[in-house]
């Protein structure tokens, strides 16, 4: 059980470390610049928050098994096949919210800090310094989308004992076969990991804001 | 110091601002004055670098900003502004005033004590660990000037900035913004509605309405020699009297106004029609039985209506065209003035000015 755990954070984490890494500088350009189809994008972004699970696992299945175009990496049934598409489940949540969060700060910082004579880069760098607690707010929802899907776990992953396997994929395997005592186990695990999570994010804002 | 030569600037199709030209010295204060929606905050953004206008050309110091290839953040950063409505970041008040420090690469060792004396110059010693968000209107607005007069600009544009504060606020930043001038010499372009207040803190001024230019000059010459129409409505020569110049004797201009030949004090030849604009304070009002001789040098109305304004009251009059006095209250009363008398109205030659009519 400690073991599925450890993999369950270590998958889960990783996938919503890279996809921050890659929402905040493109949410960041998104917000920046005004282009043509702006808008249409971001309906796009917002439409995609509700994509089912199992299209992602699908649609990356289809990419990366050994018929598809990505099949010579050999990424089916491994951890990092799985953060990969957990990484692409959420990355709509932060791109959408990174270039919310920016847009809800108030218009008058990105001219001040124009004004003032501040590179690209600069200004980009203090507004997410300042729109820090709503960035922190969708990075803890993207994480609680990876942890808590099964669609690209078990499609992806395969639920391979020992080294597929995460809580969530476990819990419905256990059921199937009968052993309900143990999916209730692995789903208090499952809360009390969301819980922390959401306990810690609303430590930092609250610290922040005192 | 800053020289724009035929700035326009339109936005979806809407013309905000048309053909405007003007020069602003090292140095001095210089006021854009205008009602809300004359384009002047689109005019000290433009000259800002914030937004790139539309036609015409725009030079800072020598440099010709509108010809492409200048360094725009290097221009900016000898340049500074504060907004209407100071925009601070949640932190305490020492990083907002930094800011400008930082993004120059300034050490934070000598960063701090150039902080430290600009807080002091607007007044707020010893608020750097105050959290922004904490702090009253006007004390943020003074959070934005010394953030903006940090670095030391050569140029600091303010954007109405006393328009959302109370009197009080009001009065403290007018000092503060007079302090940054005679401390540190800074050319100050500030745009503001408020013609008190451009008569207190400006040098120069330019009246601006619906895009325009209208005149540029001394606060002086706009109240008292307002070229057109709009300016003199705008500085409060609310009396405009179409009259036909008779003749000219030595600076003044007799002027035909409804039968009753006027004076006119003028500073350069004027002929044939024009339009005289009077300040309702210039005008002496006394009884009818006073005044009667055969050519009348003075306008006989009858009062339509009486407006208590303060310790003055203002008496419209209807001489044929509508006239407004503004007189003392202790006046009024010792003349015993009522609706429906009939009052001569006289006005010194200097308290009027002629507009030629196109």
């Amino acid at each position: 059980m400690i073991e599925i755990t450890v993999r369950t954070l270590i998958i889960s984490l990783s996938s919503t470390l890279l996809g921050t890494a890659i929402a905040v500088p493109v949410g960041g350009l998104i917000s920046f610049r005004e282009f043509r189809g702006k808008r249409t994008l971001m309906y796009l972004v917002q439409t995609l928050y509700a994509v089912p699970t199992v299209i992602i696992g699908l649609f990356l299945f289809l990419l990366i098994s050994s018929a598809g175009p990505f099949g010579s990496l050999r990424l089916l049934f491994t951890s990092t096949g799985m953060i990969i598409g957990q990484t692409l489940l959420i990355l709509p949540i932060l791109v959408g919210l990174t270039v919310a969060a920016l847009e809800g700060l108030d218009l008058g910082l990105r001219e001040s800090l124009v004004s003032l004579g501040a590179t690209g880069l600069q200004q980009l760098l203090l507004l997410l310094r300042e729109a820090r607690f709503a960035l922190l707010a969708a990075v803890a929802l993207g994480f609680g989308r990876a942890i808590s899907e099964v669609g690209v776990a078990i499609m992806v992953g395969g639920n391979i004992r020992g080294f597929t396997r995460v809580l969530t994929t476990a819990i419905s395997l256990e059921t199937s076969m009968g052993n309900v005592s143990l999916s209730i186990a692995l789903g208090i695990i499952l809360l009390a990991l969301a819980l922390v999570v959401n306990f810690g994010v609303n430590l930092l804002q609250g610290g922040g804001r005192a | 110091m800053i020289r724009c030569e035929g700035i326009g600037w339109s936005v979806g199709g809407k013309t905000v601002l048309d053909d405007i030209s003007l020069e602003v010295e090292r140095g001095e204060v210089f006021g854009l004055i205008g009602p809300s929606g004359s384009g002047k905050s689109s005019l000290i953004r433009i000259m800002d670098l914030l937004v790139p206008p539309s036609q015409g050309r725009l030079w800072i110091d020598t440099i010709e900003v509108t010809a492409g290839r200048a360094d725009l953040i290097a221009l900016r950063r000898r340049m500074a502004m504060v907004f209407q409505r100071p925009a601070v970041f949640s932190s305490d008040v020492y990083r907002n005033v930094a800011i400008g420090l930082g993004l120059r690469g300034e050490a934070a060792s000598t960063a701090r004590p150039r902080v430290e004396e600009a807080l002091d110059r607007v007044g707020l010693t010893g608020f750097g660990p105050r959290r922004a968000s904490t702090l009253s209107g006007g004390e943020l607005q003074r959070v934005a000037i010394a953030r903006a007069i940090v670095t030391r600009p050569e140029v600091l544009f303010l954007d109405e900035p006393t328009a959302n504060l109370d009197p009080l606020s009001t009065q403290v930043i007018e000092g503060v913004v007079r302090r940054v001038r005679s401390d540190l010499g800074t050319t100050i372009v500030m745009a503001t509605h408020n013609l008190d207040q451009g008569q207190r803190l400006c040098d120069r001024m330019a009246v601006m309405a619906a895009g325009r230019l209208m005149q540029t000059g001394t606060p002086l010459e706009v109240f008292y020699q307002p070229r057109t129409k709009e300016v003199a409505q705008f500085v409060g020569a609310e009396n405009l009297v179409e009259g036909t110049v008779e003749r000219m004797d030595r600076g003044v201009a007799f002027v035909r106004i409804n039968g009753a030949i006027l004076r006119v004090a003028v500073h350069s030849p004027v002929g044939g029609q024009v339009t005289v604009a009077i300040r309702p304070e210039e005008i002496v009002l006394s009884r009818d039985d006073g005044c009667r001789t055969k050519v009348p040098d003075h306008l006989t109305g009858r009062i339509v209506s009486v407006d208590a304004d303060g310790p003055l009251v203002r008496v419209h009059l209807d001489c044929g065209f509508p006239l407004v006095a503004l007189i003392r209250r202790l006046t009024f009363l010792a003349l015993s003035l009522a609706p429906g008398q009939i009052v001569c109205a006289e006005f010194d030659p200097n308290g009027a000015h002629l507009i030629a009519r196109a």
